[in-house]
């Protein structure tokens, strides 16, 4: 199937923004995990919270 | 600023002690697999005068003392233990919450029923219920409550729905 030309000068649409409720893709990759692996994310992200707030670089 | 919280750390000396607990709030959330971001690891003891002093003895090894703005050093003993309902301790592995209530008033008796336990690391961890922890943000009805609630009542549905 042959794409439409974009005329020139053409800009995008931008993205739909997605629904304002949580995100399913998120809590069901979250609940794929085990126990220990779900607060080794919690865990890190308190780490890079924390590195961030004390000017730390990973 | 303080250390960051380092949950594992916590939960390994408060099972050396032996201090039977169950981890509620943001942790038992993220437990039971909201993506939700917490900084405190929250946990309501058996209020039993044996739990007590365990639990004692576990935060002391944690060097807790309480968060206080007048910036004073003050730590816990039995005495407070035993009769405030709220402890807001800063550790060497970060805040700690332990709390004699959760929502209103449920209390450890309310909530032991409504708890499991789970594998994290090679500890085993009794756990609020999802289910329960909603309940107790519905009654904190705190603004941070309120913003974790649409999270945490869509991951039970997924729950739910896909058996996990």
């Amino acid at each position: 199937m042959r794409q439409k030309a974009i005329p020139e000068g053409h800009q995008p649409a931008p993205p739909v923004p997605p629904g304002s409720g949580p995100d399913d893709a998120l809590i069901l990759w979250m609940l794929s995990l085990t126990s220990t692996e779900r607060l080794a994310v919690a865990q890190g992200f308190v780490d890079s919270t924390y590195a961030l707030r004390n000017g730390q670089r990973s | 600023m303080d250390n960051a919280p380092r949950y594992l750390d916590i939960l390994e000396v408060l099972a050396r002690h032996q201090v039977e607990h169950i981890v509620v709030g943001g942790v038992a959330a993220i437990l039971e697999g909201a993506p939700v971001s917490t900084f405190d690891l929250d946990i309501v003891p058996d209020p039993a005068p044996d739990n007590r002093t365990r639990l004692l003895a576990a935060v002391r090894e944690l060097e807790a003392r309480y968060l206080d703005p007048a910036g004073r050093h003050l730590v816990p003993n039995e005495t407070k233990l035993a009769t405030l309902r709220l402890h807001q301790l800063i550790t060497r592995a970060g805040p700690l919450d332990v709390l004699a209530t959760i929502g209103k008033t449920m209390t450890y008796e309310q909530i032991a029923g409504r708890t499991h336990e789970r594998t994290v690391g090679n500890l085993r961890v009794r756990c609020l219920n999802l289910d329960a922890v909603i309940e107790s943000k519905e009654q904190a009805d705190r603004d941070k409550d309120r913003a974790a609630l649409p999270i945490l009542r869509r991951t039970l549905e997924l729950k739910r729905t896909s058996g996990s």
